[in-house]
Order: structure tokens, then sequence, then C-alpha cells
């Protein structure tokens, strides 16, 4: 084949060209430290970041979630902690009120005491958790529990909803926070036993007094019972959230190690590739200057 | 016997010769970068000898032939042929990649991006049923999606406009090569009808030709005037003569939207039809957003449902009802729900792993856009594979062509010499002559 100078040049040019477009690909991929930033550099990977990208941002805010809800979940064992340190204390108060020879006066002392330690319920019952009453159904957002010495410790019977959080896929949970839950029936429950106990504090009639130490303590022990049972319920649900929690952050780990493998560059390696690319194209740039430069003309005199 | 006379002529018809060889040398490397330029070379033969009675044949000299022009035909109408693939897949994958960079994906800002956002406040919202800040969030960020989406949609349409005012333009081009073209024959019959053959005319033709190669694909035909005629799809562009006419005697302009099989116009067309595709598409995608999001708002509200997004032909905005009341959002069942009732919310949120309808295809949201970018990116790729083939093989086709007809400075060099040095020996015979004759004129006899 007869080969002349713009052959030469031609030549030269496209390799020096496909030299260059390789060290800019390379250029691109350290300053960016991505492998791929379209998707035509290799669809089927770009499909899988970005896939992988859209499950890591869902997996973020189940993340959200779950840390909420526990936070929340705490706030009600908490709560119910102290619920039950104050039934503790009317249950002894009651005991105390059902002997017989008290004066009226110190039943009275013993009654005051009671009401103020229903009050102290009542707002342990109101505790908000960022603004939410936590023990309101779903009306979050109005006082639930109210006490008045005629009618005792009262709800709204609309609060009788609990709370569904999405922890996962198509996986809820369901927070305790309906009033029902905590404080029983209307008719029998919590409210209705300590307005009984407070009456009974009230009243002279030895039958009332023996109510006391009778049915109501057994009714009291009955809803300390049941609070201590609510409270292993909602437990059960932090350690249900908590291992929620970690099984979400390992596969956080999981899905972020998947990405970076496929959309992070290997630094030694591109450097490597990079500086194999640069002395290729210098090599390629001297031999050019070698080879282009001289003609017949220099050597004629 | 040989007169001195007719040797002086011999080596005047040498220097003669040498000099025009070496004037076609200095053509050649003054035109050693142009373009299309076709090295030539001139044909010397001896001329015609006599008979010297009882010695035999006597030569009379050197003769011009002609002055040829060195071109290798069959690989130059293989590059147009190559040229024209080349330009098809090279103007696909350069609309192509605009249409990449209007999705601008991966990345932080891009529509992906911008729907797990938006399905992000709808999560926060779920969770934080009584705030007002909540969902103005929900609305901020679906404003911004229904913004990325119509921006989308409004790229993707002017690039159509783009594409085909290329294509108008590409046409343009075409006429009027046919038209250079029309005047090229005209000049070349001119001048092959006298015998001669027009070097650098039929350069420039083969030139247009090759212009005409990267807009289209067509074949040609030479008639023995070197006149050029144009066929595109089976239909001519140009005859020998001039352009075809119509019955009314007026010229009759191709449509080469229909004729091109290949070149930058087939490439053009190829591309605006994949934009069109992926605008419906597009289109479709906002109305199926629309419609999942409008029904699980609106989906057993009694009470003045209200949708979410209007979808005006697939572009999105969010109801200016909810701009303007943020409240009216719905976060639980009803208006009249507790304010902690974050289930409708929920529901919402949960359309991003459900599977939406979009005309016969299931899948969900996120799945459907993904498939979009990673086939925009296949077809992308393959146009870019196609680009890289084609001008490794227009490249060597176009190595092969110049061995042929490409100027070689140092054999011009050489030439240079050679003929010099001819030059200088035919002189130098003439001087030997003119002594033989001052012999014989000034010193014999007298």
């Amino acid at each position: 084949m007869r080969i002349t100078n713009k052959t030469l040049a031609t030549n030269f040019l496209n390799n020096l060209n496909r030299n260059l477009t390789q060290m800019s690909k390379y250029q691109n991929q350290l300053s960016s430290g991505k492998v791929v930033t379209r998707a035509s550099d290799d669809p089927m990977l770009v499909s899988k970041i970005m896939d992988l990208r859209n499950n890591i941002g869902m997996n973020t805010q189940y993340n959200s979630n779950i840390s909420d809800t526990i936070g929340w979940v705490e706030t009600q064992d908490g709560a119910l902690n102290g619920a039950t340190a104050i039934l503790q204390r009317v249950r002894e108060l009651i005991i105390y009120g059902a002997n017989g020879t008290l004066s009226a006066s110190d039943r009275a002392a013993i009654k005051d005491e009671v009401v103020q330690n229903v009050e102290g319920l009542r707002d342990i019952l109101n505790t908000n958790f960022d603004g939410r009453y936590i023990f309101a159904g779903q009306n979050t957002k109005t006082i639930p529990f109210k006490f008045t010495e005629a009618e005792g410790l009262t709800y709204d019977p609309a609060n009788d909803k609990n709370i569904m959080r999405e922890i996962g896929q198509g996986i809820n949970v369901e927070i305790i926070t309906s009033s029902k839950e905590v404080a029983g029936d209307a008719a029998d429950g919590l409210g209705a036993l300590l307005k009984n106990v407070i009456s009974s504090l009230n009243s002279t009639d030895p039958a009332e007094i023996e109510k006391l130490s009778g049915e109501l303590l057994g009714k009291l022990d009955e809803k300390i019972e049941s609070m201590l049972s609510l409270r292993s319920r909602i437990g059960a649900i932090n350690n249900r959230l908590e291992a929620s929690k970690s099984r979400n952050e390992t596969e956080n780990l999981n899905l972020n190690t998947l990405l970076s493998q496929r959309e992070d560059i290997d630094i030694a390696e591109k450097f490597m590739e990079y500086n194999v690319m640069s002395t290729v194209y210098q090599a390629s740039l001297a031999a050019g200057s070698k080879i282009l430069q001289p003609s017949l003309l220099d050597y004629l005199r | 016997m040989a007169g001195i006379f007719n040797t002086l002529n011999t080596t005047n018809k040498g220097m003669n010769a040498q000099q025009t060889a070496l004037h076609t040398t200095a053509h050649n490397i003054s035109n050693a970068n142009t373009e299309g330029y076709s090295r030539q070379r001139v044909e010397l033969k001896a001329d015609l000898a006599y008979t010297y009675g009882g010695v035999g044949q006597l030569g009379t000299g050197v003769k011009m032939d002609s002055v040829i022009r060195l071109v290798d035909e069959f690989t130059g109408k293989q590059i147009r042929q190559e040229t024209a693939t080349l330009s098809q897949f090279g103007t696909k994958s350069e609309v192509l990649e605009q249409l990449e960079t209007i999705f601008n994906e991966p990345s932080d800002t891009g529509l992906n991006f911008n729907i797990g956002e938006m399905f992000k406040s709808y999560q926060e919202l779920a969770k934080n049923p009584e705030s007002l800040s909540s969902r103005t969030i929900v609305i901020e960020k679906s404003r911004t999606f229904a913004d990325t989406l119509n921006q989308i949609q409004s790229q993707i349409d002017s690039l159509i406009g783009e594409t085909d005012y290329q294509i108008d333009k590409q046409i343009l081009d075409f006429n009027s090569i046919i038209d250079n073209l029309d005047t090229l024959n005209r000049q070349i019959f001119n001048i092959s009808v006298k015998g001669h053959t027009p070097n650098d005319l039929l350069d420039q033709r083969d030139k247009l030709l090759m212009e005409m190669s990267s807009i289209t694909d067509f074949k040609v035909e030479i008639d023995k005037y070197n006149r050029v005629s144009v066929i595109v799809g089976g239909e001519a562009a140009l005859n020998h003569e001039g352009k075809p006419l119509n019955a009314d005697g007026d010229p009759i302009t191709l449509d080469l939207r229909i004729l091109s099989t290949k070149g930058a116009i087939k490439g053009y067309l190829d591309s605006k039809e994949v934009l069109v595709d992926q605008l419906k598409e597009m289109k479709d995608y906002g109305a199926a957003v629309a419609a999942a999001f409008n029904k699980a708002h609106t989906d057993g509200v009694t009470d003045d449902p209200i949708a979410i997004f209007i979808s005006d032909e697939g572009r999105l905005s969010v109801n200016p009802d909810l701009i303007e009341d943020n409240s009216k959002l719905l976060a639980g069942e009803n208006a009249a729900s507790p304010a902690g009732d974050g289930s409708r919310a929920a529901a919402i949120a949960a359309i991003r792993n459900t599977p939406i309808d979009f005309g016969g295809e299931s899948t969900t949201l996120e799945n459907k856009y993904n498939s979009m970018i990673t086939r925009v990116g296949i077809s992308k790729e393959h146009a870019d594979n196609m680009v890289k083939n084609q001008e490794a093989l227009v490249g060597q086709l176009e190595m092969r062509k110049e061995s042929t007809t490409g100027v070689s400075i140092d054999e011009e060099v050489s030439n240079l010499v050679k003929y010099q040095k001819a030059f200088e020996a035919n002189a130098r015979v003439m001087a030997v002559l003119t002594e033989m004759l001052d012999v014989l004129i000034n010193r014999t006899g007298v």
C-alpha cells in the first residue's frame, strides 16, 4: 500500500484522538468518583444504580419512621411506669382509708391525697410526644383525660382508635394510643373506679367504707394488673421496633455497599489505568513528532 | 541520416515534456492538502518513429499523451455508502445524547430523585398528620415533581422541533448540492465533448457526491461524458442532462423524508420517532401519576373530594385549591377524621410500591421511569457502537483511497529531481547539438 504524508497525519490524529477520548473518560471517572455518568455508558448498570438509590431512599425513610415510633413508644412506656406507681400509692391509701377507726377528718385528708394522685395520673396520661397526646386515640391534638371529683377520670369515647405506622415495605405496626386501652370502659373502667373510691372515702356510711377494702381494692388490683399487661404489650412493640431498626440498618448498609460497588470507581485501579493511558498518549505524541517531521526535503541540498 | 535539426527537435520535445511534468508536479504539491484533490500525472510515451532506410526505425522523442488523475472509483463508491450509514447513526447518537441530557439520570436532581422525595413527604405526612408544615412540604415536593416532569416534556417537545428543522436544513443542503452538480455536469460535458478530461472538475464533482453521502443514500450513474445522475430511493434527483421535470416542465422535488433509507435525514427521522414516542410516554406517565394520586386522595371521600394533580394531557400542575389552602390535603380518611389519622397519606405513600397500569404494562412508577431511561440508554449505546464501527470502516476505506489519490510529498520531490535532471540532460544534448552546428557552420570550409 502506498503511504502518503496525509496517511501518516490522519493515522496519527485518529490514534491521538482515541487516546485522548480514553484519557478524558478516565479523567471524568476520577474527578466524579463515579463509574457512569449517563445511561448510555452502561444502561443495565445505570438501571441497577437507580433501583438501588430508590431502595436506599425508601429504607432511609422507613428508618426515620421506626426511630420516631420508638420515641413515641418509649414515652408511652415511661408514662405507664408513672401511672402504675401512682395506682400503687392509691392502693396504699385505700388500705389506709379502709381502717374503720379513722376519724372523718383523717379520711378526708386521705381523700384529698387520693384526689391529688388522680390529678397526677390524669397529667401522666395526658403526656404528649412532639406536641401530640399519646393516649388520645387518633385525636392527638385534644387533651384526652379530664378529672372532676363528681365525674371521676373521663375521656371522649371517640378516642378508641390506635395509630398505624409503616416501618417497612407493606409492614405496619399498630401503636396503642386508644384511651380505652389505658383506662378501660367508661362504665366500669379506671375512671369510674377512682370516682367510686373518692366517693367512698367521702362517705361516713360504714358499708361504703367496708367496700374500700373489699370490692374496690380488688378492682384496683385488677386495674394495676391490666396496666402492667398493657405496659408489657407496649414493651413488646418496642422490641419489635428495635429489631426492625437493626434489620433496617443492616439492610441499608448492604444496599449502600452494593451501590458503592456498582457506582463508585476503584481509585487505585483507575489511577493505574489512567497512568497507562497517559504513557500511551505521551508515546504517541513523541512518535508523532519523530515520524511526521522529516521528509525527503531535509536531505536534498 | 538523422538530421541535426531533427535531433534538436527531439531535444526540444524532451525539454517541453519534462517541464510539463514538472508543472504537474508543482500542481500536485500545491494541492497536497486540498480536500478531494486527486494527484495527477502527465502520461508520456515515445513519439511515432519513422523508418530510416537500411538502418531501421528511428525514434522521434517523447510525446505527451494526456494528463490523467489517479482515482479509485470503487473505493469512492464504498466510502459514500458507508458514510451514509455513519452519518445516520452519528446523527441519532447526537440527538439521543441531548435526550439523555434532558433526563439527566442518574443524578440528585432528576425526576427519579423527585419522585422519591415526593413519596418521602407523604410518609412524613402519614407520621405527622396533625402538622400543617408537613402538608406544605407535600405540596412543594409535588410541585417540584410536576415542574420537573413538565420541563422534561417541554424540552423533548422543543428537541422534536429542532430535529424537524435539521431535516429541512439537510434537504435544503441536498438540493443545493444537486444544483451544483447540475452546473458541474454542464461544464464537464463542454470539456469532455472535445475529448479532454476535466480532472479538477471531476475532483469537485466527487467531493460534492461525498458531501451528499452524509445527507442521504443514493446511486450514481456516470455517462460517457463523465456526467453524473443521482437516484435516491429509485427516483431520479438529477439526470445527466439536467434536473428531472414533470409534465408541466417544472423541476420535480423528491420527498427525501420517504425516499432516504440512510444518511443524516434518516438519522434525524429515526431520532424523531424515538422522541415522539418518548414524549407520548412521558405524557402517559404524567396522566397515570395524576390518576393514581387523585384516586388515592379521593377514594371514599364523601365531603368535597379534591384532586391533587390536574393533568392537562399529561402536563401536571398541583390543584390550586390545595396551594391556596393546604389543610384541604387530606391525611386521614375524611376532613372530619381525627387529627392523628394519617391513613390516607400512608395510602398515597404506598403508591410507590403498587403496580400501576401504564397502558397494558403494570409496574411501579419508579420502575416505569427506570425502564424508560434504560431504553434510551440502550438506543444511544447501540448508535454509539454503530458510529464506532462505521468510523473504523470509513477510516480504512479512506486510507485505501488515499493510497491511490493522495499526494506524497516525498514522491513529488523525487519526481521534481527526476524531471529536473531530465530537463538538464535534454538541455545538455541541445548544447552538444549547438556545438556540432557551430563546427559545421563556422569552422568547416572557408
